[in-house]
């Protein structure tokens, strides 16, 4: 049997594939369109050809993220929230808090011992903190997303950040870069001020090991680094799964639950 | 001897102990403080402990105008955690009680009060990463981020096992209900019982009487549940002791009268934290004697606290003091010349409070119940506004403000809700303008200090004469 | 003579005035996140066109961010000061500004002395200030200068409901995928500006007369929106309410000597 997830985000679309037996036999990423719901269909599309299945092998999916409820191949749709606590927590069921960085949405997510929601805390109000304000500033240093991570690490006295906005931040780092700043010790910087924002929504929620970080921020090692430091902590990384995967595993997982108990 | 966990109040010991050590080194600055030759001799819990130590707050603490009222502080200070360490390994009924109460009736029961409100301001004034942890584990038990960072730490170090549990809390119902509710938390996980007082929402004589029964009755169950009772002769001591405190503390809050303003900035949360153990001790009235004695020179020979060159800029805090960087009054008044009148945290107005009859054990708990009728905090939060907004337009006119700061503790909502009236009725009374900006009290991550450095800095720069 | 220099993160801006505080030239250039150099050229720039060469300057007076990087020696003032300072020689009458720059906005109460009164400033999110309009301008590919007359005459407004300017670009790419009209984008825009400042200043107080200051006083569809939600007058000061500042900071130095 199969089952779908499928999720959809303000940067990103993702879509995974699964067995019965829970194994995951393809899954997908790729930057959204301006529709979600052909968002959706075309991420599908592509993870069902590098599965080598059809739409209708599909016995059951579930849609999460934007527009879920749009999506028109999807038998059901979940919060994001449920979603990414259920997939973090199958990966490493040791998982109790979850912060989940989104491209314009920064969440904390606190599950229990059998991966249940049992508190959330979202910022969707500002930019600072989300893969936007990363990707504002990866943009000002002329450097990839993928490599801001690489070149935080190698800064060895991360410039302070003092503005929490987005775009002021953006200018702080023109206004360093002209006055001569090591553009390694900005991406510190701006990985610890990340770090910071993240610490400071994940509070809210309570920190309960073991804690992991979701959504391709997750990926940027700086970050990682700097909000081990501030918890005092090591993070559970992800190693053998994309952390951006996380809502499209969950809501497949949903999918083969609901199936199985509708049957 | 019991195990019990003291390090809070061991390690507000010892620092007690270094920062006295350091003053009587005769540096003057954190420059001059060889720390190299202070430790030769320390074991390794003391290098720990001045590791973690501000530096900030140290170099201010040993600066001239600062160094001989803080060694009076730390002396006094320390005397009382010893009493406190000694009194928990020996078995004394530990009460935690709530800034405005009646320590000298719990000390003549022969019991070890501590103020709650207190060490978590302490904690996080002196060392860098303050009480932050403490908080962030009760934050993780399931409480928000915007209670008050004075009680989360509190709690939070139970929970971390560096305060004891309490045989029981005495509380007022003062000075918030988040309060409140919040101490029934330790109660239930301590089993200690939880004596409430209630302070009636008016400041007039009907209302005091009321708060005198209340105040009379959680005694008398205090008294019932320990069968502990009061030693006359032990409590007069105290009272006398307290009058005497009181004494000076009208006399430094008159000479702030004076221009420029002789009583630096530093003191005020030292004299919040000696507020807590009111008449515990001859050393705690050195202290106000010093601070007064000192003001009194500088007036008498016409010494100032700031920098020649600067023009004084008084400001009055209308609510509370940031109390995670205490260099801040330093700095201030190097800085801009910004000296300290008063704030919310420390005015004792004389004309209401008075001094204490100590002829009975009627007379003086009636005059403790005025006092603490009237302690700072208090006092602004019961009744309307006019209280509150009275007691500081006069202030504001009689020691001729140029600027009232209101440092709004963020989870007072009480004291956000006031704002605007006590802003626009100073600004009308007094005409002068009033700074908002948010903090929380015992959490630098709120607020950091350089922040508020640069929000006072911008305001400042705008008061002109 | 004197020179006033506003060196803020969006524009630099300089005056130089004479004795008696008239203007004889003024300059505005991007900062272009470099104040050294912006400055440096604001000061070349302002003693060419009028013809006066350096040593005949009394005094330099720098506000602003960038304020330290004026190269040479300068007083040091506070924009909230020299705003105040300059509005009320420009017109007396002025008893409320808001000013409204590249990244910050604000409110100040003077007296007729131009001496400040109280003030509430936004400098921590780019939604009160001049860089909303800047980003959503580019994402719609419209000129800066273009915004105004465009919104002035739109029939409609499409409202635009993120508060944040990050999060309003992508509302706003939404909107035109939609086939919303780009001047009812911008209007709506606009719109979400003005109640916001007009907000910030009614929370302090409104005391005629009021004017406008900063670059984006330049923008009478935003003047006007501001003046609608105010329910006063928005005066914009003239001859240019960009120079506020810089005038405010020469006449205190012309004052100082």
């Amino acid at each position: 049997m199969i089952f779908a997830g499928c999720d959809v985000g303000s940067l990103t679309a993702k879509a995974l594939l699964m067995d019965e037996k829970e194994n995951i036999i393809a899954y997908e990423i790729m930057n959204v369109l301006p529709n979600p719901v052909k968002s959706a269909e075309e991420i599908m599309s592509r993870t069902l050809k590098k599965a080598e299945l059809r739409l209708e092998d599909i016995d059951y999916c579930i849609s999460t993220g934007y527009g879920r409820e749009k999506i028109p191949f999807a038998n059901n749709n979940i919060s994001e929230i449920s979603c990414h606590g259920r997939g973090a927590h199958w990966v490493n069921p040791a998982i109790r808090t979850i912060i989940d960085i989104g491209g314009q949405d920064l969440k904390a997510i606190r599950v229990d011992s059998k991966g249940e929601l049992v508190d959330f805390v979202m910022n969707d109000k500002c930019a600072a903190g989300t893969g936007r304000f990363l990707e504002g500033i990866a943009k000002t240093l002329n450097v990839s997303l993928s490599e801001l991570g690489p070149l935080a690490l190698k800064g060895k006295n991360p410039i302070s950040i003092i503005s929490t906005c987005t775009i002021f931040t953006q200018f702080d780092v023109m206004h360093l870069i002209v006055e001569g700043a090591d553009k390694a010790d900005i991406a510190a910087g701006v990985a610890k001020a990340m770090a910071q924002r993240m610490h400071k929504l994940v509070r809210k929620v309570g920190i309960k090991k073991e804690v992991a970080i979701t959504g391709g921020v997750a990926k940027n090692q700086g970050v990682v680094k700097y909000l081990q430091e501030i918890i005092k902590s090591e993070i559970y990384q992800f190693k053998d799964i994309d952390p951006q995967i996380m809502g499209a595993l969950g809501a497949a997982l949903f999918a083969k639950e609901e199936y199985m108990r509708k049957r | 001897m019991k195990d019990m966990p003291i390090e809070w109040f061991k390690r507000l010991r010892t620092t007690c102990a270094v920062i006295e050590t350091g003053i009587k080194t005769g540096a003057t600055s954190l420059q001059e403080l060889d720390i190299e030759a202070l430790l030769k001799d320390a074991d390794d819990y003391t290098k720990k402990i001045v590791e973690m130590l501000q530096p900030d707050t140290v170099d201010a603490a040993l600066r001239p105008k600062n160094r001989n009222v803080t060694l009076a502080f730390v002396q006094a200070y320390g005397e009382y955690l010893d009493f406190v360490i000694d009194g928990i390994q020996k078995g004394k009924k530990l009460v935690y009680h709530y800034f405005e109460s009646i320590p000298q009736v719990l000390l003549s029961m022969d019991m070890v009060p501590v103020c709650v409100e207190t060490i978590p301001v302490l904690v996080a004034a002196l060392y860098k990463d303050g009480c932050e942890e403490e908080i962030d584990t009760l934050e993780a038990e399931g409480f928000p981020a915007h209670l008050c960072s004075a009680q989360k730490g509190f709690l939070g170090a139970y929970l971390m096992n560096e305060v004891p549990a309490p045989d029981y809390f005495l509380k007022p119902s003062v000075p918030c209900d988040p309060s409140n509710m919040l101490f029934q938390y330790l109660s239930k996980l301590t089993g200690a019982p939880y004596i409430v007082f209630d302070v009636p929402y008016y400041t007039n004589e009907r209302a005091f009487r009321y708060y005198k029964e209340e105040l009379d009755d959680a005694y008398q169950q205090l008294v019932k549940m320990s069968g502990n009772s009061v030693d006359e002769e032990k409590l007069k001591r105290h009272v006398e002791l307290t009058n005497k405190q009181l004494e000076y503390i009208y006399k430094i809050q008159e000479l702030r009268k004076h221009k420029p303003c002789p009583d630096p900035g530093f003191h005020r949360p030292m004299d919040f934290a000696l507020y807590t153990i009111f008449g515990f001790s001859e050393k705690v009235v050195d202290y106000f004697r010093i601070v007064y004695e000192e003001a009194k020179e500088r007036v008498e020979k016409g010494m100032s606290i700031i920098p020649e060159d600067k023009q004084e800029i008084r400001t009055l805090w209308t609510w509370a003091f940031e109390g995670y960087d205490l260099s801040i009054y330093h700095w201030m008044e190097e800085e801009h010349g910004a000296t300290y009148l008063a704030c919310g945290l420390t005015i004792l107005p004389e004309e209401f409070v008075g001094y204490i009859d100590d002829h009975d054990l009627d007379s003086m708990l009636e005059g403790l119940a005025r006092l603490t009728f009237h302690y700072p905090m208090s006092r602004q939060v019961t009744s309307f506004a006019d209280t509150w907004i009275n007691d500081f337009t006069k202030i504001a006119k009689s020691h001729k403000a140029d600027c009232a700061i209101f440092a709004g503790h963020m989870a007072c909502k009480h004291g956000w809700a006031l704002n605007k009236l006590l802003s626009d009725a100073i600004r009308e009374e007094a005409g002068i303008p009033t700074l908002r900006f948010e903090m929380d009290v015992a959490d630098k991550r709120f607020t950091p200090p350089a922040e508020v450095k640069k929000t006072l800095s911008e305001f400042f720069e705008t008061i002109r004469h | 003579m004197y020179v006033g220099c506003d060196i803020g993160t969006g524009y630099t801006k300089g005056v130089l005035i004479d004795q008696d505080g008239k203007i004889l030239s003024s300059c505005i250039i991007p900062t272009n996140a470099d104040p050294r150099t912006a400055s440096k050229t604001i000061i070349e720039e302002l003693l060419k066109n009028s013809n006066i060469s350096q040593d005949q300057i009394k005094g330099w007076g720098s506000t602003g961010w960038g304020r330290t990087y004026l190269p040479v020696e300068h007083e040091e003032l506070s924009l909230i000061n020299c705003i105040a300072k300059g509005i009320n020689f420009l017109s007396p009458s002025c008893r409320t500004v808001i000013d409204v720059g590249a990244q910050h906005s604000m409110v100040i109460l003077l007296d007729e002395k131009g001496q400040v009164l109280e003030f509430r400033q936004n400098d921590r999110c780019a939604a009160g200030s001049g860089r909303f309009i800047e980003v959503i301008s580019e994402a719609l590919r419209v000129p800066l200068e273009k915004v105004s007359s465009l919104v002035l005459n739109a029939k409609e407004k499409v409202n635009v409901t993120s508060q944040c300017a990050v999060f309003a670009e992508s509302e706003v790419i939404a909107h035109v995928n939609d086939g919303k009209p780009v001047d009812a984008i911008l209007a709506g825009i606009i719109d979400s500006l003005a109640r916001s400042l007009a907000a910030i200043a009614k929370r302090l107080s409104v005391i005629d007369e009021v004017f406008a200051s900063g670059g984006m006083a330049k923008n009478s569809a935003l003047v006007k929106e501001i003046s609608r939600y105010l329910g006063k007058e928005l005066h914009t000061a003239q001859p240019d309410p960009q120079l506020v500042g810089a005038i405010g900071a020469a006449l205190f130095v012309k004052e100082k000597s």
